[in-house]
């Protein structure tokens, strides 16, 4: 299938022929305004999307600097210079961070700059709530900070729950317990306005003649996105309203004594937590569906198949959450259940990544990094659905909770099928956003760069998960030094990389060679986006004309 | 360029669309209350 892009309604072969009118008509009102104020009051997808994205690398570093203080604390055992306390703590706040900082900001960064774009729309459908959308960010990241500062200064213990933030352990935290839970209140409140406007641009704004089953697949993607966020956010703020409340106020909803139970925290938790993976997952799939075509030069393999599939596991994500609770005492029907339906989400999944394959299949593919970390992707992220296969086994999963398995599962879930999803559109739209193409060699090198050190760092953990390493824990037994050790050395490596991720990036903005209106060859193949008919960068506004598309 | 009616109709149709899923948070909100009330194991 293929698109006909025409700005008003006239035949144009070449896309590139009408943006000389197209200049010319929008120069004298296309300037940015000048200020703080353009940034503070922006109603611009752009912008705001380039804020997202800004807000987003700043918390990596942070998030990641936490991941190596772990490592670091990890790497001998016995304690070697965090007390017990913080070490929960910074691995509650980074689970936090790289999952409400990193990743689900990213996303929608990603969302801002691109569906508006995608779908031939000027601006989001309501720019005042997109700008209201990010600004909440960093005031939930400065609450972040200050639930971990707040300990030094007589505000009680540090949170040292997880990031799951379990009662009664939660109940008993001191105040950076009420400021992270004002955190995620307000992160709350960001995604769901977020995920509000997506849904509505997505419906409402399309150009003429752009019909749900000509649009790209991150747009599909960000469309059961914004769904899931929609309804699964209220039940997270219920819940640690809920714990404000036992805290503070009395209540004992999570105390058995006051005939509450503390697993009841933990459903709602959960209800939340697990459709936040594919809330997580959802975005670089939509991505992967945007490269893989482009740099097989093929069209991509079951359009309409791997939209079933992206509705499937929206809806059998959302009733499969007690497998992360197979150890609380429920009857063996309801973790069958559980255990049944789990296993069931491998297809939906399984089908997308094979889809992905036969695109590749017989396409005359080259390996440009978006495309080496998408190739990296299906290849990594099929490792966390074996052991998600594995841990979904009930019996099996009495072994593996609560150790580094588990820990080895998702990140290879996360890094590869979140993180890596957004390095590859980061690499892929850099040369939109900036109107620069990046360094390839340097993309290259830091590709290998971080996919060795990353496999360095986690695939010991199946290991030592299996071997009975506990999570959470600052201090282990001998027989983990080794796995440790190599994990350790993983981690740094991993981290370090991000540095010359940074360089390209600044590199990128500040110049390089000039980028085509479609610098990728294979970018108008099957349902691409409108956003390669503007010119790199594109105008401050842009489509204010809606495009027709054949 | 659309006309200020087509724009008066999208602003429309988006204040509707963000309402209908505003009330679709809600109706979660309800449905996880609701669990609650049940206290399902």
């Amino acid at each position: 299938m293929s698109v006909t892009i025409t700005q008003d309604g006239s035949e144009n072969a070449n896309p590139e022929e009408h943006h000389a009118e197209d200049h010319h008509t929008e120069d004298h009102h296309n300037e940015p305004p000048k200020g703080i104020g353009r940034w503070l009051f922006s109603t611009n997808h752009k912008d705001i999307g380039t804020m997202y994205l800004i807000f987003s690398l700043v918390m990596l570093f942070l998030g990641g600097g936490m991941a190596m203080l772990i490592r670091a604390e990890l790497y001998f055992p016995g304690l070697q210079f965090l007390e017990p306390d913080l070490f929960n703590n910074m691995v509650t706040t980074h689970a936090l961070i790289m999952v409400f900082g990193v990743v689900m900001p990213a996303a929608a960064g990603m969302a801002n700059w691109m569906i508006p774009l995608q779908i031939g729309a000027p601006d989001m459908a309501l720019p005042r709530l997109n700008n209201l959308s990010f600004w909440l960010l960093p005031a939930a990241a400065t609450l972040l900070v200050l639930s971990i500062i707040v300990p030094f200064f007589g505000g009680g213990a540090p949170v040292n729950t997880g990031w799951t933030l379990y009662p009664p352990l939660s109940v008993q935290a001191g105040m950076g317990m009420d400021l992270l839970i004002f955190t995620l209140h307000v992160l709350g409140i960001s995604s769901i306005l977020a995920a509000i406007n997506i849904v509505t641009t997505i419906m409402n704004m399309r150009a003429p003649g752009l019909t749900m089953m000509k649009l790209p697949l991150f747009v599909w993607a960000w469309l059961f996105t914004g769904i899931l966020l929609i309804m699964i956010m209220p039940a997270l703020a219920g819940g640690v309203t809920m714990l404000l409340f036992d805290r503070h106020f009395g209540t004992s909803f999570f105390d058995a004594a006051g005939g509450g139970d503390p697993v009841l925290f933990q459903h709602l938790f959960w209800f939340f937590g697990h459709p936040e993976v594919y809330v997580l997952l959802l975005p670089s799939i939509g991505v992967l569906g945007i490269i893989v075509p482009t740099f097989s030069r093929k069209p991509l393999f079951g359009y309409k198949s791997l939209i079933w599939g992206m509705g499937v596991l929206l809806v059998l994500g959302m009733v499969v959450w007690a497998h992360h609770q197979y150890t609380i005492g429920m009857s063996v029907a309801a973790t069958n259940y559980f255990m049944i339906g789990t296993i069931l989400i491998s297809i939906p999944v399984g089908l997308m990544l094979f889809n992905f394959i036969f695109t590749m299949w017989r396409g005359a593919m080259t390996f440009e990094t978006p495309m080496l970390f998408a190739i990296a992707i299906i290849v990594m992220f099929s490792f966390a659905g074996t052991t998600g296969v594995m841990l979904a086994v009930v019996p099996a999963d009495l072994q593996y909770h609560d150790t580094y398995f588990v820990v080895a599962h998702f990140h290879y879930a996360l890094i590869p099928g979140a993180l890596f999803g957004l390095y590859a559109g980061v690499f892929y739209w850099l040369p939109k956003w900036t109107g620069h193409m990046y360094n390839e060699t340097l993309g290259k090198v830091f590709f290998w760069w971080t996919t060795i050190g990353f496999n360095l760092t986690f695939f010991p953990q199946h290991f030592s998960g299996l071997a009975g390493m506990p999570r959470r824990i600052v201090d282990y037994s001998v027989q983990f030094v080794e796995f440790n050790q190599i994990s350790s050395i993983g981690s740094f490596i991993f981290g370090l990389s991000h540095l010359l991720f940074l360089y390209i990036i600044i590199q990128s903005v500040r110049g390089g060679k000039k980028a085509a209106d479609m610098p990728w060859e294979g970018a108008q193949i099957g349902t691409p986006g409108l956003e390669w008919s503007l010119p790199s960068p594109p105008p401050f506004h842009s489509f204010e004309t809606p495009p027709t598309v054949k | 360029m659309k006309t200020e009616q087509q724009e008066l109709a999208l602003k429309k149709s988006n204040t509707r669309m963000a309402l209908s899923l505003a009330s679709l948070a809600l109706a979660s909100l309800c449905l996880a209350a609701y669990g609650v009330s049940k206290v399902v194991v």
